[in-house]
């Protein structure tokens, strides 16, 4: 036995040796994490804040609190990453700096990353299992999300903007000489209202309603049931709509908000998930963001959807 | 060990099924039109969506041009060879969106045809088409109501 095992332990020691080194060797290098100063925490009921300061601060705020073994590299150039992504994305250090609707937005996005299971990490609660979110979590985030969510009853502002809107939009009036492009080089397709509706959504988190318009390749792959992944060629336009409501509890579109765009082409939009994205905004059509990096923001939102090639919407066959 | 030996066969035929599936998508089952119907060959394009909050319903109403055409030039300039239809469905949560109400189970499909003018206002035809199978409707109740709602619809601003 030991006459086979002396070739090995001859060559494990000096491996092993040399691993170690590497190992401390790598230690040196370690880019600073900084934790930027708070201008603006978060602010809600304690129960609230204590699930969001366990759950979500260590990577979406500036009082990152990195344990031991965070510290150690590998594992500590990973950590560094997601902190810095999360941020980006997310921070609740700088909370107040965002307009009233984009809080909102940012909650309910959360509260169903967190639904979905697509936060916290599944990699980040295994080394830190008080993130985790318990079923009586959700619960709280949920019932407090929706308290946040009232429609007003419209008021004469929107409901000027809506008018002129639509004074404005007539098939009569002159069409913008030039088509809008999303930072990503995506250009507005004029043509989405001739396209097919697949579903409708009514947001009572935001007071909004939309529809989903697909182009031809989306409806015939509906009709084959072959979504999934959706073939190249597809389309989808969702538009959005305030909410409009009479005495009689009808809800009807009001001011156009926007129109969002997916285009299927698993070459051309490799790098992001084989899907173009674009979103127009107000009815001058107003590319969304001056960066193509938005794109970072579409995809994150629909993460949860990955198995379903990133697609919310379960559409209807006409 | 037979007992062994069949159990891992079943195990790996199991295992093989469900590596052969192709996942399905997502199709709203429920709310999906009979194909028989065939509404896409109605040729219509979608003019606005409505809300009904009371009764937790969401429909959304396609016309022709004549009807599009009709309906940005307001309320009772119906004119000849409109075609207006109403696909309403029940609500249900969003699986996918906390936050969300997407369309649940077909409720109906009203169509409504503008014919030749008679004493100065075109005849009109309306049929109401219910449930998953849209079956056509006998009686005529609220006929008239659902007609001047159906004219009085304004246009969802589509830029």
């Amino acid at each position: 036995m030991s006459t086979v095992a002396h070739p090995f332990r001859r060559l494990l020691l000096p491996a092993g040796a040399l691993l170690g080194a590497a190992f401390v060797g790598i230690q040196f290098i370690h880019p600073p994490l900084e934790n930027p100063p708070v201008t603006g925490d978060f602010q809600a009921p304690v129960a609230v804040k204590n699930i969001v300061q366990r759950a979500c601060y260590d990577c979406h705020s500036n009082q990152t609190n990195l344990r031991w073994f965070d510290k150690v590299a590998p594992v500590y150039w990973q950590v560094s990453d997601h902190v810095r992504e999360g941020r980006a994305g997310l921070n609740f250090s700088t909370w107040q700096s965002l307009p009233p609707d984009a809080q909102k937005a940012k909650l309910w996005e959360a509260v169903n990353q967190i639904i979905a299971g697509a936060m916290p990490l599944s990699e980040y609660t295994l080394a830190h299992p008080a993130a985790k979110v318990s079923a009586q979590d959700v619960a709280v985030l949920k019932q407090y999300v929706a308290s946040l969510a009232h429609n007003p009853p419209a008021d004469s502002a929107k409901l000027n903007t809506a008018a002129r809107q639509y004074r404005h939009w007539q098939p009569a009036a002159a069409k913008p000489a030039a088509v809008p492009v999303a930072p990503n080089g995506f250009a507005f397709l004029p043509d989405y209202k001739n396209w097919q509706a697949i579903s409708t959504t009514e947001r009572f988190d935001n007071g909004t309603m939309r529809v989903v318009f697909g182009n031809a390749v989306a409806v015939q792959a509906i009709r084959d049931k072959h979504i999934n992944p959706w073939p190249n060629g597809t389309a989808f336009a969702k538009v959005a709509w305030d909410q409009l409501a009479d005495a009689q509890g009808n809800v009807s579109p009001s001011a156009f908000k926007q129109v969002e765009y997916m285009l299927k082409d698993d070459q051309k939009y490799a790098a992001t998930k084989g899907w173009g994205w674009a979103r127009f905004k107000t009815d001058k059509l107003v590319p969304y963001s001056k960066d193509a990096l938005f794109t970072t923001e579409c995809i994150s939102c629909h993460q949860p959807q990955q198995h379903n090639d990133f697609v919310f919407t379960q559409p209807i066959n006409h | 060990m037979k007992a062994t030996t069949i159990a891992l066969a079943g195990l790996l035929a199991l295992s093989a099924c469900s590596q052969n599936q192709v996942p399905a998508g997502q199709l709203n089952e429920a709310a999906s039109l009979p194909p028989a119907f065939n509404f896409s060959k109605l040729g219509l394009r979608v003019l606005t969506s409505v809300i009904n909050q009371r009764q937790g319903t969401t429909a959304t109403l396609y016309g022709n041009d004549q009807a599009r055409q009709a309906a940005l030039e307001g309320a009772g300039a119906a004119q000849s060879g409109e075609v207006l239809a109403l696909l309403t469905w029940r609500q249900q949560p969003d699986p996918n969106w906390f936050g969300a109400r997407i369309p649940g189970a077909l409720q109906s499909l009203e169509l409504l045809r503008t014919g030749p003018a008679g004493a100065g206002r075109p005849a009109v035809t309306y049929q109401c088409f219910t449930g998953q199978n849209l079956a056509l409707r006998a009686d005529t109740l609220h006929q008239q109501e659902r007609i001047a709602y159906l004219l009085a619809q304004k246009l969802a601003v589509l830029p």
